[in-house]
């Protein structure tokens, strides 16, 4: 036994003097101990993702947007405040006015905006976003937020080549009107998502040219091809490894203080804390690594740089109303006011995150202040299950993917057990869940939507319009309340969509109980001390425009 | 010899097309449509149907084995549905990444592994030989991603030797070597002590040593050559394993090579892309295994006489 053990400690000291032999240490690029190995400079921002984000074509991602953010301008830029709430400030285009019927935006472009390729950007660039992403041969994945121009929908379904002088009429180089099939309220807000990122025709042409036409994979993924009119441009793209966005010198609002930004892949969350507090990254997104979020919150070295933005997102439960015994309100009610969420808040997700008390987060544009919180009520629950014949609970089904959903559903599995229900937990790979929840036969699950742009109707119709309530497995049965969910998209008064939004709230919410509120969650990271200004993202997505960070370098 | 590696060669030209049929038919009996993953929660339903159609998904599934074959020919193995780009061309962007990880690990297994080896079947049953084999027996059992997080918290948090993760320079190189390459020279260390020790057991070793030969001489001359010739086989099987994508330890190093692509092929559902990097690493070992069986013609005149 000693033999072995002197063997053992033999080993582990050849291995720690072969290695520490073999070291050289990193070269300091700045002071505080911040060391770069990367072979970029002390001014470059460095942050970490946990997988290789898609393309960098707006037309080709629905869920990485880093790329576009930083390197393409749009119309109407979203923007928080400093209290929380956002607004909508002029992007590419300095103006605009909206015809009294709600159907025609006139918008002027501003003058002197250029491309990376010295184009500078006209009306023509446009009308050519708008038909590329309509184009029927390129398998776009962000058209929705394109089909209520007038004519969109003919160009997407092959029986029309444009939608110029019916979608969008151009008067010059500078000025022209987009025009809409119905009224939309939210249509100013839905040209501030990265998917109405404004592309210039040469460049995407030369780009579809030099790689095999309109199917061609160059423009977003090859940076040489990737132009864009933003504050960075796509530089350098290691797959796997690293993205490069270098600062545009420029950039119509004038070049950025820094002088890019290191995205680098990092799927392993061990790695990414180790290589944060070794100062090689400077932003350290916790999401993946929640566990760490009460560390750094008592730890005296960082408490004070953690990050904190609730999310413009909403984790909820669903109800599938065609399912036993979901079809009885009191049943639904019974789970809403008897599942401890502050629970579920602190087991699973360290406490990060807010309780929700019904569709919209707290800073949307007419938020409900006034809405009764649900209150946990295990007695109230009871009763209700009494009344509806349930007092001596029931089994009920819950679908979930290999994720954190299973831990919800866990401890919901011991909560409902209090009522007497067995919750039997049916976890499948994800594309069966995708294929069985979108005709309409999904058991209850959890998920949470995130918001792209800030209006009511990105939520609730998503969730309880005809055609989403059954796609979506809620199958809501209050037919008028769908009816005026529709209608509301298209009301132009802001005070009184307000009102019949709230008011449909309520409804679904509290009357109804079709669903059940969980949490607007925390997005939390940790930045180092030499990052200034950094402002995340209005709707709290990981992905941000860095325009506006600085970075005190180590001279200062 | 040139007809035992061409009959070799010939064996596995339906290997490979087994391969190819294999995996694509067991990634199209995978339930659901992988657009609706790809999209997630933000795509409506129109937009999947029309994605899915236009990625010609919804045609029969012998005819997009047919298409797939007719482009893999060319050298074309589809669009990415996830990074929007030719997988061809992603994995020889990975690969590279692959074969230097590969080579940094091969040479580190075999220069601890062979002279491990040799040294324990020299010195049998003594302390150093024990000290070696429980080394290689470390190497093997530890588990790869627990041997490279142990190493990036000594030396590179702790004593900050070394850099924790990337692979832009060579000392990014040297810790996913070294785990990569003990676990092998383990293999490797015990291949070589027990074969070693079979062959200096033979009639034609007391010869060489009656004939006053030296012993250095008579174990490398002599013992060694022969001993080699399982070795080197287990080593060329090895270097292929390897170079099929070591996807722990470019994980938790942060390495873009083939493993990590096949991760993330995976967690996307990206088919096309899981589809071509599968084959490819499978094309890899099935090559690996050819050039062992070619080299253990080179080294083993019996098996060219038979």
């Amino acid at each position: 036994m000693k033999k072995k053990l002197l063997s053992l400690a033999l080993v582990l000291v050849m291995i720690m003097t072969c290695l520490a032999g073999c070291g050289g240490g990193s070269s300091d690029a700045g002071s505080g101990g911040v060391k770069y190995d990367d072979g970029f400079g002390e001014n470059v921002l460095r942050i970490t993702y946990d997988h290789e984000n898609e393309s960098g074509d707006p037309r080709q991602t629905t869920a990485d947007y880093i790329i576009q953010i930083n390197i393409f301008d749009t119309l109407i830029q979203m923007v928080s405040n400093a209290d929380g709430s956002t607004e909508l400030k002029p992007g590419a285009a300095e103006s605009y006015t909206v015809s009294d019927d709600g159907l025609t935006y006139s918008f002027k472009l501003r003058e002197g905006i250029k491309y990376t390729n010295g184009e500078e950007m006209t009306s023509d660039d446009v009308l050519y976003t708008i038909d590329s992403m309509m184009d029927p041969e390129r398998a776009t994945k962000n058209s929705d937020w394109f089909t209520m121009l007038v004519g969109a929908q003919d160009v997407l379904d092959g029986n029309a080549d444009t939608v110029e002088g019916k979608g969008i009429i151009i008067h010059d180089d500078y000025n022209f009107d987009l025009v809409l099939t119905d009224s939309y309220a939210p249509f100013l807000s839905v040209l501030s998502v990265p998917g109405w990122s404004i592309l210039n025709r040469e460049a995407c042409d030369a780009a579809d040219e030099a790689g095999g036409g309109k199917t061609g994979t160059y423009f977003g993924s090859e940076p040489e091809y990737t132009i864009g009119s933003g504050p960075f441009v796509l530089k350098e793209w290691v797959l796997n490894d690293h993205i490069y966005l270098e600062a545009n010198p420029d950039y119509w609002q004038g070049a950025p203080k820094i002088d890019g930004i290191l995205i680098k892949v990092v799927s392993d969350s061990e790695t990414e804390q180790m290589m944060f507090e070794k100062g090689q990254t400077d932003i350290f997104d916790l999401d993946n690594a929640r566990r760490l979020i009460k560390g750094y919150e008592s730890s005296d070295e960082w408490k004070d740089n953690v990050v904190h933005k609730v999310t413009f997102g909403t984790m909820y439960l669903t109800f599938n109303e065609n399912i036993e015994p979901f079809d009885d309100v009191r049943v639904r009610k019974a789970l809403q006011i008897g599942i401890n969420r502050q629970e579920i808040l602190d087991s699973v997700y360290e406490g990060a995150g807010v309780l929700a008390k019904g569709i919209f987060p707290e800073s949307m544009v007419g938020y409900n202040k006034d809405l009764p919180e649900i209150e946990y009520d295990p007695e109230g629950a009871k009763a209700l299950l009494a009344e509806a014949g349930y007092a001596d609970g029931f089994e009920m089904e819950v679908a979930c993917t290999a994720d954190e959903a299973q831990e919800v559903f866990q401890i919901l599995q011991q909560q409902l057990a209090e009522y007497n229900i067995t919750l039997n937990i049916n976890q499948m790979d994800e594309a069966s869940w995708y294929d069985i929840r979108s005709t309409g036969e999904l058991p209850m699950y959890r998920s949470t939507w995130y918001g792209d742009f800030n209006d009511p109707d990105n939520f609730i119709y998503t969730f309880f319009s005809g055609a989403s309530t059954k796609s979506r497995s809620f199958n809501y049965k209050n037919t008028d309340a769908i009816k005026r969910i529709e209608a509301a998209r298209h009301m132009i008064d802001p005070d009184e969509r307000t009102a019949e939004y709230q008011e449909l709230e309520k409804i679904v919410v509290q009357d109804d109980a079709a669903w059940i509120p969980l949490f607007h969650m925390d997005k939390v990271r940790v930045i180092q001390d030499r990052v200034k200004n950094f402002v995340p993202h209005w709707a709290g997505w990981g992905d941000c425009c860095y325009y506006g960070v600085e970075l005190e370098l180590s001279g200062e | 010899m040139g007809k035992y590696i061409a009959k070799r060669i010939l064996i596995s030209i339906p290997l490979m097309i087994a391969v190819v049929l294999v995996v694509f038919l067991m990634l199209q009996v995978l339930p659901g449509n992988p657009i609706t993953v790809m999209m997630g929660e933000k795509a409506s339903p129109a937009v999947i149907e029309r994605v899915t159609e236009q990625m010609g998904l919804n045609d029969p599934v012998m005819v997009r084995f047919g298409r797939y074959i007719l482009d893999a020919c060319q050298g074309d193995l589809g669009i990415s549905y996830k990074l929007n780009r030719p997988i061809t061309g992603l994995i020889m962007e990975a690969f590279p990444n692959t074969v230097k990880l590969a080579i940094a690990a091969a040479l580190v297994a075999w220069i601890i592994g062979i002279p491990a080896g040799i040294v324990s079947a020299i010195r049998k049953d003594t302390l150093l030989d024990r000290g070696l084999m429980g080394f290689s027996l470390v190497g093997i059992s530890l588990p790869v991603f627990w041997a490279a997080m142990l190493m990036q918290f000594i030396f590179a948090y702790k004593l900050d030797l070394l850099p924790v993760a990337g692979f832009s320079t060579w000392k990014h190189l040297i810790m996913p070597a070294f785990v990569l390459g003990w676990a092998s020279s383990g293999t490797i260390a015990r291949l070589t002590r027990s074969s070693l020790l079979g062959i200096m057991r033979n009639d034609y070793i007391r010869t060489a040593r009656a004939k006053g030969l030296r012993e250095s001489l008579v174990v490398i001359r002599h013992g060694l050559k022969n001993a080699m010739i399982p070795v080197v086989t287990m080593m060329a099987m090895q270097f292929a394993s390897l170079l099929s994508g070591a996807v722990l330890t470019e994980t938790v190093f942060g390495i873009g090579g083939i493993g990590v692509l096949m991760v993330s092929a995976v967690n996307d559902r990206d088919m096309p892309l899981l589809q071509g990097s599968v084959i490819f690493s499978t094309m890899i070992i099935i090559l690996g295994n050819l050039v062992a069986d070619i080299l253990y013609s080179f080294l083993d005149p019996k098996i060219r006489e038979q």
